[in-house]
């Protein structure tokens, strides 16, 4: 159900899955959340984003133009990197929407990747490399970033919004991050390892 | 009806049943953390490597499997005690030595923690060995964990439902505490292959967290934990634990790796390969084998201790809270404690050296120790302040081979603090 048309959408002032929403790393998290971390994460080389315009999880998650890690993307979900702080895993996001989900967490929770509800509460690590799959729920054994992505559209055309094909259909590969986002450093592509799954 | 008399006997025997399955987590965690999931090994013949390599990351799958569903049933049992009217006591609750009997087991067992082996796997069954039908209960010299809970069982069935005073406090699902499988609890069937042949050692239908609001929440919470360990009683081959029959057993889940790793017929040196090696029973100087720790790294042991005792205390105050504040203290609390400090904590220490006045050479593996702090008011305050020696020692380069990062040092600092006051969690 891809909306293939790249006509940008600039009305920042529909609510949507968070157009507009201007937040940075470390603002009081959404959603009446009482926890608040104490420090951030701070991506390096060209991941550094002083002012994100929207916080969300992966690439092709962006609910505006210019709203991914670049500020460069044209439309809606065609974003190429996350905007949230980079962290590396279950209950180590900042805010609302920031967690990638997979590997740790409840049913529930890994179906609902980059849709968590407060801080703290995102079930995996940001960004969602395209080899991560759910170990729970309904989607288990299946593709984290497609299942975020589907949540995506769906929240999209609830709110009538366009959006456009992902950057890379299936998420970012872990070798991609890895050569373009410094800095990142959450499970590897399987991640079937234990003592240090993840960072 | 059961006397008040009565009634405190079940109350001890479940506060029993807290404390044997929590005994139980670092026997399998050690030996999991012994492991080496995705080693990189020199072996020349591919389909040798990759039975190994496949082995490797099933065992330590299998290992968490049970390890988690054993924190499980450390809930469902203070589920129940809460329910009665009582509150599990869990920090400090830890065997205080290993090798330890299980508590109220009958004498002459004997079980302690060690890398993988294949006496260790049989110990483990030993553990989860099924109860034969005919055995009867057993409160006290009690032979397997089937024994003991059908003792517990029985005093259930004279109580009466107003004996089951407090629903609160316990913890329930639908809040994002307890889910039987993660990364750490599934594996490959094929290492060459990885991801695309995934297993999941738990199953959904096996059983989670209760609320025990009756007798009937109790019978059922007991059979899960039973079932869970040594398969449905009435089954000789003891090999599931649920309707579907997805989930194995921990006794079948342990056979099956004992069996596996007799066929493998592993060398010392294909051993040495996948499996890190730890000391037996480290930290306990009654040990006549005792391998003396080199002072430079007792600081990072002394955290690991710390931060796992923390992680118990936390358990134990999550008992006591309700709702958000609950939430707060498990959900995040644990969460963070197991998987993103204590987890990387050993990761990190398993790969540091020493050796031995004999030349041995040795992994630095964790105690799991009880540490002692001066008072729920300053736990954490000391907790934060030995990741700072350890964070210290590193800076004065004191020759470790392990360090601390300040990651590290501020997911502890963000952990929710033990000392609440009111329901209301502070991470400060």
């Amino acid at each position: 159900m891809k909306n293939n048309i790249y006509s940008p959408v600039n009305d920042e002032t529909t609510a949507g899955a968070g157009c507009g929403a201007h937040s940075s790393c470390g603002t009081k998290p959404s959603g009446g959340c009482g926890a608040k971390p104490s420090s951030c994460s701070t991506p390096s080389g060209p991941s550094v984003i002083p002012n994100p315009k929207e916080l969300h999880a992966c690439m092709g998650l962006n609910a505006c133009k210019g709203h991914d890690r670049l500020g460069t993307n044209d439309c809606a979900g065609m974003g190429e990197c996350a905007t949230a702080a980079m962290h590396s895993c279950h209950t180590l996001n900042d805010c609302r929407n920031q967690g990638g989900c997979g590997l740790y967490g409840t049913p529930e929770e890994q179906n609902n990747p980059g849709n968590n509800s407060c801080s703290w509460q995102g079930s995996c690590a940001v960004p969602i490399n395209a080899e991560r799959f759910s170990t729970e729920g309904p989607n288990r054994g299946k593709s984290v970033w497609k299942r975020a992505r589907v949540v995506f559209e769906e929240k999209m055309l609830k709110a009538n919004r366009q959006f456009g094909d992902p950057f890379m259909e299936g998420g970012p590969t872990m070798d991609y991050i890895n050569k373009n986002f410094s800095g990142y450093a959450a499970c590897g592509a399987s991640g079937l390892s234990g003592g240090g799954t993840c960072s | 009806m059961l006397t008040p008399d009565k009634l405190n006997d079940l109350r001890d025997h479940l506060q029993t049943a807290v404390e044997v399955e929590l005994s139980t987590i670092p026997l399998y965690l050690y030996t999991y953390y012994s492991i080496n999931r995705t080693p990189t090994l020199t072996i020349k013949d591919e389909n040798r490597a990759n039975e190994i390599n496949t082995f490797a990351n099933k065992a330590g799958g299998i290992l968490m499997s049970v390890a988690v569903e054993e924190m499980l049933h450390l809930s469902l049992a203070s589920n129940i005690l809460k329910a009665l009217g009582g509150s599990p006591v869990i920090y400090d609750k830890s065997p205080k030595n290993y090798p330890t009997n299980l508590l109220h087991h009958k004498d002459g067992f004997s079980i302690g923690l060690t890398k993988l082996t294949q006496s260790q796997l049989q110990k483990f069954m030993d553990v989860e060995k099924p109860a034969p039908v005919e055995e009867d209960p057993q409160g006290d010299q009690w032979e397997t964990l089937g024994q003991f809970y059908e003792y517990i069982a029985n005093l259930v069935k004279q109580t009466e439902e107003w004996d089951y005073s407090n629903p609160d406090n316990q913890l329930v699902d639908g809040r994002g505490y307890y889910a039987p499988n993660n990364i750490d609890t599934v594996y490959a069937k094929d290492a060459a292959q990885s991801s695309s042949t995934v297993q999941y050692a738990n199953s959904d239908d096996s059983g989670g967290l209760k609320q025990i609001k009756n007798k009937e929440d109790a019978l059922a919470a007991i059979t899960e934990i039973s079932e869970q360990g040594e398969g449905f009683r009435t089954d000789p081959t003891h090999k599931y634990d649920d309707p579907s029959h997805e989930e194995e057993s921990h006794w079948f889940k342990y056979s099956e790796l004992n069996t596996k790793f007799f066929e493998l017929e592993l060398t010392d040196e294909e051993k040495k390969q996948f499996i890190f090696n730890f000391p037996e029973n480290p930290g306990n100087p009654e040990n006549p084998n005792n391998v003396e720790l080199p002072i430079k790294y007792q600081p990072v042991v002394d955290l690991c201790d710390a931060v796992y005792s923390y992680l118990l205390w936390m358990t134990e105050m999550s008992f006591t809270l309700k709702g958000t504040a609950q939430s707060s203290m498990f959900y995040i609390g644990m969460h963070k404690g197991m998987i993103f400090i204590l987890d990387k904590i050993i990761g990190g220490m398993r790969r540091a050296t020493y050796k031995d006045e004999k030349g041995n050479e040795w992994n630095l593996a964790p105690t799991f120790k009880n540490f002692t702090f001066s008072s729920k008011e300053t736990a954490k305050k000391e907790l934060v302040a030995l990741a700072e020696l350890v964070i210290l020692e590193n800076k004065l380069k004191l020759e470790t081979e392990y360090e601390l990062s300040e990651d590290i040092l501020q997911r502890i600092k963000d952990l929710p603090d033990v000392n609440v006051v009111g329901n209301k969690v502070s991470f400060a």
